[in-house]
């Protein structure tokens, strides 16, 4: 159980308060509601590269580092296809320089030439180590597109190419700070060994001054129903095959997605999963194999990734795997299996609970996907979900026209074999 | 009242650790056991630690398959009934092997610890070794090895090992694709029965503790002794740095090239350790690092590069990694070295020192935060055979530091022209 109290500032900020007395650390978390769905296809990138920029000072404080390092606090961030997030965590003693150095950037952030300068570059950098200079490094880079045609998830988080960030000017970035970087477009969590009516002083001192923006339309529009199976193929330097597959899925969030979520765990959660068991131990056809959903706030993936093992071609790894998923479509899963699953989400969730900042970024999700209570819900979301539920959602799920396949073929692999 | 925001709110210093009690007891067979009982959720970590890790191999690969090779079978479990009886619990049991030891680490609900026990019991007493399961884990681990080998990141880790400990010494030999063929189950039946036994064991126990937990691991491992009771000798390395100062290893078709800088160095047991981590740390060991702000801030030729001390038992180095655009890895050098330099030439300013002590501090809070975290410190006291007030002395320590003392460490230890340099891509 995730405690929290929540309020509301008059600019539209949403402020949540969870108490934890068992660490000496707190941990400061703002969640700005914008990601790469909400940026134009002709600029993509954007909201990952202005998280960098959110690093170059602010108005009234030249260094955002400096001071939190001097006040023996540590800070990150994170942007993916539907949120900013931020979070700073820091002996409790010092909590207020934290609200100090996160309100200053969401009232007036510097916007220095220098830091757009190398921040573009870093960025660059960043591009090339991630999706580049890695083996299977550009699977999403291929796999997004072939996934959607519509909605901007056809992108990635870093940008469809180099070229965009490149492009990235200083009055586009002013302009998105404008738009989304507002108090009413941000959810604040506090979380450690605080008292909430302290929190809430504190708050209106360093963030109620803060203008509210114009509110959004935030319009995306949505993926049409996929009718057709996809398929690509490409070569590439790696020294193994590889096979992706992905099928559209329900949006966070929703019971669907909850299921769909069980489904994969049933499917490559652990040692006694059936994917691990029957395709890599028992008939060793994969050498690895993953079955994973995205997460996503609109409706996202379902994954399945692996390499066959050594001898094995794709198409017949293929075949064998969707032997596997037909074969959850068509039995119904014995209530044994469904417990097993449920008590390894029983233990996940305890053991997550013990990090009182995973507690502070899942509270300002669940917040900005518009229910604070999932948080606690979900819990009894998994607990109640039916084999049956289980079955029909992989019916629903695992139709041929409703999946993309990626062939990653190795080059080496594929001139050995001629 | 207007907010003054060009300020800073006041801060505090930290000065003191809280550090928890450390029980420490034995199973009736003599394993110590060292818990720390600390938190709120009903959840224990379980780390059992053989000396058992590649420096008391016989050949590469051995220390590390042995231990993955626990959960693949045992006397009366098959990997198949282990995988499924752990899940049901929703237990996981992970084998870590490291350059000196072997851990079995084991997390698990408290309510379910009476379940995991015997199970985990019966894989590291008794493990079966199946020849088909090596052959698949074999084929698994070469394949991934191979994707690795692809990146120059890797390359450069392995290459550099090389070059600081010698190819021959357990800290810097790695595995080759040939090395993988060379397993068999004898081998690593040998391995187990000469390093895992309850004489050369100890258990560590972090998480919600009361008498149950002990009586359970006296039930499962500590009823006699098991596996060999005349502990191996300590194989004796010595190592060997490359003499040739300037290494550079080409590679085709990179974006990146990964850059090494660094030499051997002094462990934590050395009195003058905790003083060059704080030196290391200015230069290169946190976000706002000279190496950090010169390198990706200022120049942007890269996403990240850090410089910290690597201490294992025997040995430790000085190491500075990074990923370069493939175009500047010279340049970056040239920086590097440029600060290096900089850093035993010139003094630094109070307010960079303070800042970096109250950052270090902090961490010190951070990394010993909850019972997890706090299991591992007390792991890392008896790995390296250090006193209970190691922390507290290593927080006085910190703030003890003073602009001389940075410059005496980095002279004594930090000296540019004493590093050994790796390029691996273009340069």
């Amino acid at each position: 159980m995730i405690n929290f109290k929540k309020y509301t500032l008059k600019n539209g900020l949403t402020l949540l308060v969870h108490f934890d007395n068992a660490t000496p650390i707190v941990a400061l978390n703002v969640l700005y509601k914008v990601g790469s769905r909400n940026e134009s296809p002709d600029k993509t990138g954007f909201a990952h590269l202005f998280e960098h920029l959110m690093f170059g000072g602010s108005v009234n404080i030249p260094s955002f580092d400096q001071p939190l390092e001097k006040a023996g606090g540590e800070n990150n961030a994170f942007t993916n296809d539907d949120i900013t997030n931020y979070y700073i965590t820091l002996p409790k003693e010092n909590l207020e320089t934290a609200f100090w150095l996160e309100s200053d950037r969401m009232l007036n952030l510097g916007f220095s030439k220098k830091s757009l300068e190398v921040q573009r570059q870093v960025v660059i950098e960043e591009f090339k180590q991630s999706y580049l200079n890695q083996p299977y490094g550009d699977v999403w880079l291929l796999l997004k597109p072939l996934a959607y045609k519509t909605h901007p998830y056809q992108w990635n988080t870093i940008g469809k190419e180099i070229k965009h960030i490149e492009n990235a000017r200083m009055s586009d970035v002013k302009a998105f700070y404008k738009k989304y970087y507002n108090p009413n477009n941000a959810i604040l969590v506090v979380a450690g060994n605080v008292d909430a009516e302290e929190i809430l002083i504190l708050a209106e001192k360093w963030f109620g001054e803060i203008p509210a923006g114009k509110p959004l339309a935030n319009k995306i529009e949505q993926e049409p129903e996929q009718n057709e199976a996809r398929f690509l193929e490409v070569f590439r330097d790696v020294p193994a095959d590889a096979l992706y597959k992905v099928y559209h899925m329900a949006a966070r969030g929703t019971r669907e997605y909850y299921i769909a979520d069980m489904l994969s765990d049933v499917l490559s959660n652990g040692n006694s999963s059936r994917l691990y068991r029957r395709l890599i131990k028992e008939q060793g056809v994969f050498s690895e194999l993953d079955a994973h959903i995205t997460g996503d706030f609109d409706p996202g993936l379902f994954v399945f990734s692996g390499k066959p093992a050594e001898g094995i071609s794709l198409e017949s790894a293929e075949e064998k795997l969707l032997e596997e998923i037909e074969r959850i479509k068509t039995e119904i899963l014995s209530e044994e299996e469904l417990q097993k699953i449920k008590n390894k989400l029983e233990a996940s969730h305890i053991f997550s609970e013990t990090s009182t900042l995973n507690n502070a970024i899942h509270l300002a999700i669940a917040e900005s996907l518009g229910n604070v209570d999932l948080v606690n819900q979900e819990k009894a979301i998994y607990a109640d979900i039916q084999t049956i539920e289980l079955q029909q959602i992989a019916q629903t799920l695992f139709r041929l026209e409703n999946s993309s396949t990626l062939y990653y073929r190795s080059n080496t692999k594929n001139h050995d074999a001629q | 009242m207007t907010l003054n925001r060009t300020s800073a709110p006041k801060i505090q210093i930290i000065r003191e650790l809280n550090f928890p009690t450390i029980e420490k007891a034995s199973l009736s067979n003599g394993i110590p056991t060292i818990s720390i009982n600390v938190g709120n959720q009903e959840i224990v970590k379980i780390q059992l630690v053989f000396k058992a890790g590649m420096w008391y191999q016989s050949q590469v690969l051995q220390a590390f398959f042995t231990g993955q090779m626990l959960e693949e079978g045992s006397r009366n479990f098959t990997a198949s009934d282990l995988a499924e009886k752990l899940d049901l619990c929703g237990a996981h049991v992970h084998q870590k092997v490291n350059r000196d030891n072997a851990s079995i680490e084991i997390y698990t609900l408290s309510k379910h610890l009476e379940t995991v026990m015997p199970l985990v019991a019966d894989m590291v007493r008794f493990p079966t070794f199946g020849e088909a399961e090596l052959k698949q884990l074999v084929e698994q681990e070469k394949q991934a090895f191979n994707v690795r080998n692809q990146q120059v990141k890797h390359i450069a880790q392995r290459e550099y090992s090389a070059l600081l400990f010698g190819n021959q010494h357990p800290y810097g030999s790695s595995a080759t694709e040939e090395s993988y063929n060379l397993l068999n189950t004898s081998i690593l039946k040998e391995f187990h029965k000469t390093n895992y036994g309850s004489d050369n064991c100890r258990i560590f126990v972090s998480g919600k503790i009361d008498s149950s937990t002990q009586n359970l691991l006296d039930k499962f491992l500590g009823q006699e002794k098991w596996g060999n009771q005349s502990l191996p000798n300590l194989p004796e390395f010595s190592s060997q740095s490359s003499t040739n100062k300037l290494h550079y290893l080409p590679k085709e078709n990179v974006l990146q090239s990964a850059i090494r800088l660094g030499k051997r160095s002094i462990g934590k047991s050395n009195p003058d350790y905790f003083g060059l981590t704080v030196a290391s740390t200015l230069f290169g060991g946190y976000f706002g690092s000279r190496l950090m702000s010169n390198i990706r801030e200022d120049k942007g030729y890269t996403y990240g590069i850090y410089a910290g001390i690597y201490p294992h038992i025997h040995d430790s180095a000085f190491i500075i990694s990074s990923e370069v655009g493939a175009d500047v890895a010279q340049k970056a050098m040239d920086e590097i070295r440029y600060e290096l330099k900089r850093l035993r030439t010139e003094s630094v300013d109070l307010e960079e020192l303070s800042l970096v002590k109250n950052y270090m501090s902090g961490t010190f809070l951070r990394s010993l935060n909850g019972a997890f975290a706090l299991g591992e410190a007390v792991k890392t006291l008896y790995e390296f055979n250090l006193k209970e007030d190691y922390y507290q002395n290593y927080l006085n320590t910190i703030h003890e530091m003073t602009p001389e003392k940075v410059l005496y460490y980095a002279n004594k230890y930090l000296h540019e022209d004493q590093m050994i340099e790796l390029i691996v891509g273009k340069k």
